[in-house]
C-alpha cells in the first residue's frame, strides 16, 4: 500500500473554515435580532464580511508568494511618512460620511484578518493567526449576553467547543504542513526524493487512538480554558466608551459607536437588572450587542423604544434607533438627539451624529439637562405611570426631510409623543402615536443554533448509518451476491472480502504484489488456497467443480481470523471505515 | 556547544516558566487577585505542579546519572521554536486580556496556555530523554544496490519494524550518506507506530567512494510541534561507489610511451653453449619447443629457446599523485572534485593503454589504517574492476608525496599539476588533469523572500544568516582549493599532456606545449 503524501492545505482549509463560520454565526446572530431591519443588514454586516475575507486571502497572498513579514511592514511604515498621509486625506475626501464608516469598518476587519491569514500559514505565529477566527467566534459566543456574570455558559458550549476543537486542529494541521514542507525542503542541502511509502503492516486501532489523545488534549484545554478565561474577561461601560470617544471627530465617533451595527446600547429599559446588564457587556474587538431582555427584545421588535429612570419605563417618545449610521446615543449619560432623518423606527437613527457635541440635541426624561443655546423643544413623554413634558434640544445638520413617526409603549396609557426640534440648519418634527402592550411574559430572542445543531446531529448519524449500512451490503455481496454473477467474479468477490478483512486488522497488499507473495507475507492460513484460485483466474485456467466453494470457505475464515487477530476495538472501528478495502 | 546555542538553549528551558508566570503576576497585579488567583490556581496549579515534579525527577536522574549520558541538560530541553512562540504569545495574549480587555485576548491565550503546558507535561513523562534510541534496533537502513558506478542513482530503504512512537507523537529520521549526497527526510507518522513501513528515496547520483554513510539522526515531535526529545543517532549503512571507466580520445601520444623493445632481439649465448640453446623444460614452456630426440637422450623434457627474443610488450606505469595535504583544510567540494576528476583520468588512461596492449601497472597512495602505503596493481586487458575497486579507496593523503612513487621505468604521473621536480630522464611524464570546477554559485536566499514556503522552518532569518556566512566561507575556500590546486611547482616536461574531462562522459588529451 503506498501512503499518498499528505496534504499541505488543511490548515489554511481550518482557518477559512474558523473565518467563515464565524462570520456566518455573526450574520445568523445579527439577522435574527430584532434590533436590526432586514435591509439594514448588508450595511452592517457588508463591511465586516468584505473586510475580513478581503484582509485573509491578501495575507495568505502574502504568505504564498513567500514574502517575508518585515516587507510590508515596511511598506506600511514607509507610507504613513510620506504618501500615507496624503493618500488618507484624499481618501476623506473621496467619501461621503457614510460611506466613509463603510470603509473604515471594514478597514477594522480588514488589518487583523490580513496579519492572521499571513501568519496562519507561519512557523511560529500560530496563536496570534487565530485571534481574529476567536474574536468572530466571541462576537458569536457573547453577543447579547450582556456582562462576564450574566454569561449563560451552557448556551455557549456548542460554540466554546468548537473554538476550542478548531484551535486545537488548526494547530495539528500547521504542524503536519510544516513536517510535510520539512520532509521536501532544505536550506543549503538537497533533499532526497521520495520515492515510495510502503506500509506493510499496521495497527488498525492507533489512528483512532491517536485522534482520541489529541482529543483529550483538546478537551483538557478547553476546561482549563471555559474555568479560567472568564475570569479574565473585563466589562465595557457602554457610557464611558462613548465619552472615550468624543474627543475624536463626530464621524468617526460615529463610526466606532456603530461599528458592524452593534451600537452602545438601545434606549429601551425593563427592570432595573436589566438596565444595569444594558450598561454594561463584556469588551471585545468587535462590539458586542447588549443584553436585551425578553420584553425589551419584543419592544425591538415593535417601532420604539422609551427612555427610563430607575428601571421604570417613562418615556415614549425617545426617537432611539439603533442601527443608524449617525446616530447616538448615550445611556451613561442618557443623551439622545431627538430628531431623525428617517420616518420609521431602526432606520432613521435615533439621533443626528453630527450634532452631538455641538450643543444641542439632548433629550430624555427626567434627567434632562439642556445644553447649548439652541431652541429647546419641548416633548411630552409617557410612561408606565405617569405622564411628563420634557424640553427635548435637537439639533439636526440637515432640513428635515420626514416626519418620524414614533410609536412608543405604555401598559397604563396610551402615548401620544410629540417631539419637535429645531436647529440652526434646519427644523425637524416628530410626531409618533402608538399603542403597544406591555407584554410581561419574557420571550427569547429566536436563535437558530437549536436547530441547526440538531440537523448537524441528523446529518452527523445518517453519515454513521451509512457507511456501516454500505458496509454489510458490500460485504454481504461480496459473499453472495444479490444479483447473478459470472464464476470468475465471484471468485474475485471472495478475494476482495478477504481483503476487506485484512485491512480491517491492518494489513495490506504491497501495489503490484502478486497474490501468492502476499498470501505467503501475511501467513494466515487459508489465504494461500484463494491466492491459487485466484491466479488461476487471472491466467485463464480452467476451474474445477469445487473451486468456487473452497475459495468461499478459506475467504471466509481468513476474514474471520483476520478479523479476530484485529480485536474489538478495531472491529467496531472498520464499520465506519472508508475505503473498504 | 556554541555561545549562541547554550543561550538559545537557556531561553528554551525559561520558556518552560518564565512567560506563564510572568503573565499572571501582571494579571494578578492588576485586577482584584482573590477569585481569579484561586481559579488559576485550582486550573493550572496542578500542571505546574507536575510540571515542576517531573523537571525536579529528571534534574535529580541526571545529576546522579552515572553512565555518563551525552549532554544531560539537552534532556530536558524540550521546547521547540514553535512552542517556544505558543508560551510567549499565549503569555502575551494573557496579559492583553487585562491591558487591552479584549475577552478574545483571554481565551486565545488561555487555550494557548493550556495547549503547551499540556504538551510539555506530556513530553517530560512519555518521552525520555534517549526515548528514540529504543527504537534503534527496530529501523534498519540500505542502500540500494549497495555496490554502484559513479552517477548512478541510489535509492535508500529505511525500514521501520516495530518501531514504537507515542501517542501524540511523530517520529522523524534524516540522514546522508555525505556532504556530497542528497539529505534524505523521514516522517513516522503516529497512527504507523508498531506497523512496518518502508520508505524509499532517491539520494542519487551517487558520488565516488568507500562511504560509511553518516548515521539517521532520529527524533520524536509532539503532533502539534511544541516540544521534541533529544536526536539519537542510529541505522549505520555502507555504501561503496566505484568510479566509472571513461573513454580516452586521442590515446595515440599515450603509445609512445612504454618499456621494451619493438622489434625482436637476438638471443645472447655464452661461449660455453652450443648452437642449440637447449635448457630443461620448465612448467608453462610451450610444448611445441621440446626437442623430443634430446629429451629421449637426456631422459627429461628439454626444450630449445629461439635464436632470437620476440618484441616485448611495453610496459607502462601510471602513478595517481594523491598528494595534497591542504585539501583537509579546505571546506568546499572542489578537492573531491578535482580527486574525482583525477581517479577517472587514471582509470580512462590506464584502460586505453590496456585496450593497446601495453602492461600498465597501477600505482598510488592509498590510506591504510592511519598510515599510508603504496599500492601497485597491474591492469588487466578486458577486467578493470580491481582498479575500480582500488580508486573507490583513494582519497587525498598528506604523507607520501608523488616521488615516493617514481621508478626509473617508464611512467605517467596523473596529477593535478607537477608538484616535484621532474627527472633528468624523459621517463617520467606528466599527465596534468584540468577538470571543469565551476565557481560556487551564490544561492543565498533573497532577503524579502522566504526560500521556502511560508511555515517552513528552513525559513527562519537565522538559518538564512548561517547559510549565508556558510556559503560566503565555501566560495572563499573554493577559491584558495582552485589557487592551491592548479598551481605547479615546476614546468611540465616535455611530452606531457593535459587532459580534459569532457560534459559526455569522455577524456580527451592534448600535448602541453
Amino acid at each position: 500500500m503506498k501512503a499518498e503524501a499528505r496534504p499541505t492545505s488543511t490548515a489554511a482549509l481550518l482557518y477559512w473554515l474558523a473565518i467563515v463560520a464565524g462570520l456566518v454565526g455573526i450574520s445568523v446572530l445579527r439577522a435574527v435580532s430584532p434590533v436590526y431591519e432586514w435591509y439594514r443588514l448588508p450595511e452592517v454586516l457588508g463591511p465586516l464580511w468584505i473586510g475580513t475575507l478581503a484582509g485573509v486571502a491578501f495575507g495568505q497572498l502574502l504568505s504564498a508568494l513567500r514574502v517575508r513579514a518585515w516587507v510590508p511592514l515596511a511598506v506600511l511604515g514607509i507610507a504613513a511618512m510620506g504618501p500615507g498621509l496624503w493618500l488618507a486625506s484624499l481618501f476623506y475626501d473621496l467619501f461621503e460620511t457614510a460611506d466613509r464608516a463603510l470603509v473604515e469598518n471594514a478597514l477594522v476587519a480588514f488589518a487583523p484578518a490580513a496579519v492572521g491569514g499571513y501568519l496562519a500559514l507561519s512557523e511560529r505565529g500560530s496563536l496570534v493567526a487565530f485571534w481574529y477566527p476567536a474574536v468572530l467566534w466571541m462576537v458569536v459566543i457573547l453577543d447579547g449576553q450582556g456582562t462576564a456574570e450574566a454569561f449563560d455558559g451552557r448556551a455557549a458550549i456548542p460554540f466554546v467547543v468548537g473554538l476550542g476543537a478548531l484551535f486545537v486542529a488548526f494547530l495539528r494541521a500547521r504542524e503536519t504542513r510544516r513536517a510535510a514542507l520539512w520532509r521536501t525542503h532544505a536550506l543549503g542541502t538537497n533533499v532526497a526524493t521520495t520515492r515510495s511509502r510502503t506500509v506493510l503492516r499496521t495497527s488498525p486501532s492507533r489512528a483512532f487512538a491517536e485522534q482520541a489523545s489529541t482529543m483529550l488534549v483538546a478537551a483538557c484545554a478547553l476546561v482549563l480554558t471555559a474555568w479560567v478565561a472568564p475570569k479574565l474577561w473585563q466589562e465595557e461601560k457602554i457610557g464611558e466608551s462613548f465619552s472615550h470617544v468624543a474627543s475624536t471627530t463626530t464621524s468617526s465617533r460615529a463610526n466606532v459607536r456603530t461599528r458592524f451595527g452593534a451600537h452602545d446600547g438601545p434606549p429601551c429599559c425593563g427592570t432595573e437588572e436589566h438596565v444595569q446588564r444594558r450598561k454594561a457587556r463584556v469588551s471585545e474587538y468587535l462590539p458586542l450587542l447588549p443584553a436585551l431582555a425578553g420584553d425589551e427584545a419584543s419592544s425591538w421588535e415593535g417601532e420604539s423604544c422609551v427612555p427610563c429612570t430607575d428601571g421604570m419605563r417613562e418615556a415614549a417618545a425617545m426617537p432611539g434607533v439603533p442601527g443608524a449610521a449617525e446616530g447616538e446615543w448615550d445611556p451613561g449619560r442618557e443623551r439622545g438627539t431627538a430628531s431623525s432623518t428617517a420616518s420609521t423606527y431602526g432606520s432613521g437613527g435615533y439621533g443626528t451624529g453630527a450634532a452631538y457635541g455641538t450643543g444641542a440635541a439632548y433629550g430624555s426624561g427626567d434627567f434632562y439637562e439642556p445644553t447649548g443655546s439652541d431652541t429647546t423643544p419641548t416633548g411630552t413623554v409617557y410612561g408606565p405611570g405617569h405622564t411628563k413634558t420634557f424640553p427635548v434640544a435637537a439639533e439636526k445638520p440637515k432640513a428635515v426631510e420626514a416626519t418620524p413617526s414614533i410609536a412608543a409603549t405604555a401598559t397604563t396609557a396610551t402615548p401620544t409623543g410629540n417631539v419637535s426640534s429645531t436647529s440652526s440648519s434646519g427644523t425637524g418634527t416628530g410626531t409618533g402615536t402608538g399603542e403597544k402592550a406591555d407584554t410581561s411574559t419574557p420571550r427569547e430572542t429566536p436563535t437558530p443554533w437549536r436547530g441547526t445543531l440538531v440537523a448537524t446531529a441528523i446529518v452527523i448519524a445518517a453519515l454513521v448509518v451509512g457507511r456501516i449500512t454500505r458496509r454489510a451490503l458490500v460485504v454481504r455481496h461480496l459473499a453472495r451476491p444479490f444479483w447473478r454473477e459470472t464464476i470468475d467474479q465471484r471468485i474475485s468477490n471472495h478475494w476482495h472480502r478477504m481483503l476487506v478483512g485484512l485491512r480491517d486488522a491492518g494489513i495490506a497488499p504491497v501495489r503490484d504484489e502478486q497474490p501468492m507473495a502476499f498470501a505467503k507475507r501475511v501467513g494466515i492460513e487459508g489465504m494461500d488456497t484463494c491466492a491459487k484460485i485466484l491466479e488461476r483466474v487471472r491466467h485463464g485456467v480452467g476451474l474445477e467443480a469445487l473451486d468456487l466453494q473452497t475459495m468461499g470457505a478459506a475467504s471466509q475464515a481468513v476474514y474471520a481470523t483476520a478479523r479476530k487477530k484485529a480485536g474489538v476495538l478495531a472491529r467496531t472501528l472498520a464499520w465506519l471505515r472508508s475505503p473498504l478495502a | 556547544m556554541s555561545f549562541g546555542a547554550r543561550a538559545q538553549r537557556v531561553f528554551r528551558l525559561a520558556t518552560l516558566w518564565v512567560p506563564s508566570w510572568g503573565a499572571w503576576y501582571v494579571v494578578f497585579t492588576a485586577k482584584h487577585p482573590h477569585e481569579l488567583v484561586r481559579t488559576v490556581g485550582l486550573a493550572l496549579g496542578p500542571l505546574w505542579g507536575v510540571l515542576a515534579v517531573v523537571l525536579a525527577f529528571r534534574a535529580a536522574a541526571l545529576t546522579f546519572d552515572r553512565k555518563g549520558t551525552p549532554d544531560r541538560l539537552g534532556q530536558i530541553d524540550v521546547l521547540t521554536g514553535a512552542g517556544a512562540a505558543l508560551a510567549w504569545t499565549s503569555a502575551l495574549a494573557i496579559v492583553g486580556a487585562t491591558t487591552i480587555g479584549y475577552a478574545s485576548l483571554a481565551v486565545v491565550g488561555l487555550l494557548g496556555t493550556a495547549v503547551f503546558h499540556i504538551a510539555v507535561v506530556r513530553t517530560l513523562l512519555v518521552v525520555r530523554g534517549v526515548d528514540p534510541s529504543r527504537a534503534a534496533t527496530t529501523i534498519t537502513r540500505r542502500f540500494s544496490p549497495d555496490v554502484v558506478a559513479s552517477g548512478d542513482n541510489v535509492v535508500e530503504e529505511v525500514r521501520f519494524d516495530g518501531t514504537h512512537v507515542p501517542l501524540g507523537f511523530r517520529l522523524f529520521a534524516t540522514g546522508r550518506i555525505g556532504p556530497r549526497f542528497a539529505t534524505s527526510r523521514h516522517v513516522l507518522e503516529p497512527s504507523e507506530s508498531g506497523g512496518e513501513v518502508v520508505l524509499e528515496a532517491d539520494v542519487g547520483p551517487a558520488v565516488r567512494g568507500e562511504h560509511e554513510a553518516e548515521h539517521l539522526r532520529v527524533w520524536l515531535e509532539d503532533t502539534f510541534g511544541l516540544t521534541r526529545s533529544m536526536p539519537v543517532a542510529v541505522a549505520a549503512a555502507k555504501l561503496t561507489v566505484l568510479p566509472r571507466v571513461r573513454d580516452v580520445e586521442q590515446a595515440v601520444p599515450l603509445l609512445e610511451r612504454g618499456e621494451g623493445p619493438r622489434a625482436p632481439r637476438t638471443a645472447s649465448r655464452l661461449p660455453t653453449e652450443g648452437h642449440f640453446h637447449l635448457r630443461e623444460y620448465q612448467q608453462g614452456d610451450d610444448v611445441r619447443r621440446i626437442h623430443w630426440v634430446r629429451s629421449l637422450a637426456a631422459g627429461e623434457l628439454v626444450v630449445r629457446l629461439p635464436d632470437e627474443l620476440p618484441p616485448d610488450k611495453p610496459h607502462v606505469r601510471l602513478v595517481l599523485d594523491t598528494y595534497f595535504p591542504e585539501a583537509f583544510a579546505l571546506d568546499c567540494d572542489a578537492p573531491a572534485e578535482m580527486l574525482d576528476a583525477l581517479v577517472a583520468v587514471w582509470l580512462g588512461v590506464g584502460r586505453a593503454l590496456a585496450a593497446k596492449g601495453v602492461r600498465v601497472s597501477m600505482v598510488t597512495a592509498v590510506p591504510q589504517g592511519e598510515s599510508v602505503i603504496a599500492k601497485r596493481i597491474d591492469l588487466g586487458r578486458r577486467d578493470s574492476s580491481a582498479a575500480q575497486r582500488l580508486g573507490a579507496t583513494i582519497g587525498w593523503q598528506g604523507r607520501m608525496p608523488v616521488e615516493d612513487l617514481l621508478t626509473d621505468e617508464a611512467t605517467f604521473v596523473v596529477s593535478r599539476g607537477v608538484l616535484a621536480t621532474p627527472p633528468a630522464s624523459d621517463a617520467i611524464r606528466w599527465i596534468i588533469v584540468v577538470p571543469d570546477l565551476a565557481e560556487v554559485p551564490w544561492t543565498a536566499p533573497a532577503a524579502v523572500v522566504f526560500p521556502h514556503p511560508n511555515g517552513s522552518r528552513d525559513n527562519r532569518w537565522s538559518y538564512r544568516n548561517r547559510f549565508t556566512s556558510e556559503l560566503a566561507k565555501k566560495r572563499w575556500h573554493h577559491r584558495r582549493a582552485l589557487l592551491a590546486m592548479r598551481t605547479n611547482i615546476a614546468s611540465p616536461p616535455v611530452g606531457s599532456l593535459a587532459a580534459l574531462p569532457r560534459p559526455n562522459g569522455t577524456i580527451h588529451l592534448e600535448r602541453i606545449r
